[in-house]
C-alpha cells in the first residue's frame, strides 16, 4: 500500500481511458462470447451426423457422449478464457497514476504477485508534454501525458489517460502551490 | 475405464481450479493501493466469474456420467 505523507491530500486517481481498456478486453470477449453461443448451440442441436461421425471414428466415444464431452472442453476453455479476461481487468484497475499536492505516483501492477510504485516530487518536474495521437484517441479524447524531471528518474508517462490536458493543468496547479508554500 | 479417467482429470483440474482461485481472491482482498482504494471488487468478480465458468463445465461433467 502506499503511505501518503502527513497532511498529503489526494487531487487526482488517473486509469487508462475506458476505451482503451474495451479494446484490450475485445478479442477475448469475441472469442468467449463465440464459445457461449456454440456451446448453446450444440447443447440444443448436436448434429447427428457429428455423433455418428464421432462414435464411428474415435473409440473413446464409444462409451461416453461425445456431445457433452465437447460441451466440458468448450466449458473448460471458457474458464481459461476469464482468467485471461480478469489478467486485463485487473491491469486496468490496478495501474493508476495518483496526483497529490506534493507529488505523483504511478501503481504498475508488473505480474499478478508482483508490483511497483514509483513517485516523483513536484518541485523536480521540468516539463510536462501531452501527446494524442490517432483517430481513436482524438475522438475519445484521451493520450499520454509525458512528465520530465532534472533527476535521474527523467522520465514518467501517464499512458493514454483520458483529458491528458486536464491533468496537465491540475500537475502545474500543483507545482505552483508547492512551490509557493515552501 | 474412460469415465474413470475424464472423473480423474476433472477432479484435478477442480482442486487446482480451487487452489487458484482461493489464492488470487485472497491476494487481492488484501491488496491495497492507497487506504480508501482496494482491490476487494476486483476479487469479487474474479470469485463469481470463476464460480459461473465452473458450475457450467461441472454441469456438462454430470451430463457426461450418467
Amino acid at each position: 500500500m502506499i503511505k501518503l505523507r502527513e497532511n498529503e491530500k489526494v487531487y487526482l486517481i488517473k486509469r487508462r481511458h475506458l476505451m482503451v481498456f474495451l479494446i484490450q478486453l475485445l478479442p477475448i470477449a469475441m472469442i468467449m462470447f463465440l464459445l457461449f453461443f456454440f456451446l448453446i448451440f450444440l447443447l440444443f442441436t448436436f448434429p447427428n451426423s457429428w455423433q455418428v461421425f464421432f462414435t464411428e471414428n474415435i473409440s473413446l466415444f464409444l462409451s461416453i457422449s461425445p456431445k457433452y464431452f465437447i460441451l466440458l472442453l468448450f466449458s473448460c476453455l471458457l474458464m481459461i478464457c476469464w482468467q485471461i479476461a480478469f489478467l486485463i481487468i485487473v491491469h486496468y484497475f490496478l495501474d493508476c497514476w495518483i496526483v497529490t499536492d506534493k507529488r505523483t505516483i504511478h501503481y504498475e501492477l508488473t505480474s499478478l504477485f508482483h508490483r511497483k510504485y514509483s513517485t516523483i516530487d513536484h518541485d523536480k518536474i521540468q516539463d510536462i508534454t501531452v501527446k494524442i495521437q490517432g483517430f481513436l484517441a482524438t475522438i475519445f479524447k484521451y493520450g499520454d501525458l509525458r512528465i520530465q524531471t532534472a533527476g535521474a528518474f527523467k522520465e514518467f508517462i501517464f499512458k493514454k489517460i483520458p483529458d491528458p490536458y486536464k491533468t496537465k493543468e491540475i500537475i502545474i496547479k500543483a507545482q505552483h502551490k508547492e512551490k509557493v508554500e515552501n | 475405464m474412460t469415465v474413470k479417467l475424464i472423473l480423474w482429470f476433472y477432479s484435478l483440474l477442480i482442486l487446482i481450479c480451487f487452489i487458484w482461485s482461493a489464492i488470487i481472491f485472497f491476494h487481492f482482498k488484501r491488496l491495497r493501493i492507497l487506504p480508501d482504494i482496494s482491490a476487494v471488487k476486483i476479487s469479487k468478480i474474479f470469485l463469481t466469474g470463476t464460480i459461473f465458468f465452473f458450475l457450467l463445465s461441472l454441469i456438462f461433467l454430470i451430463l457426461l456420467t450418467i
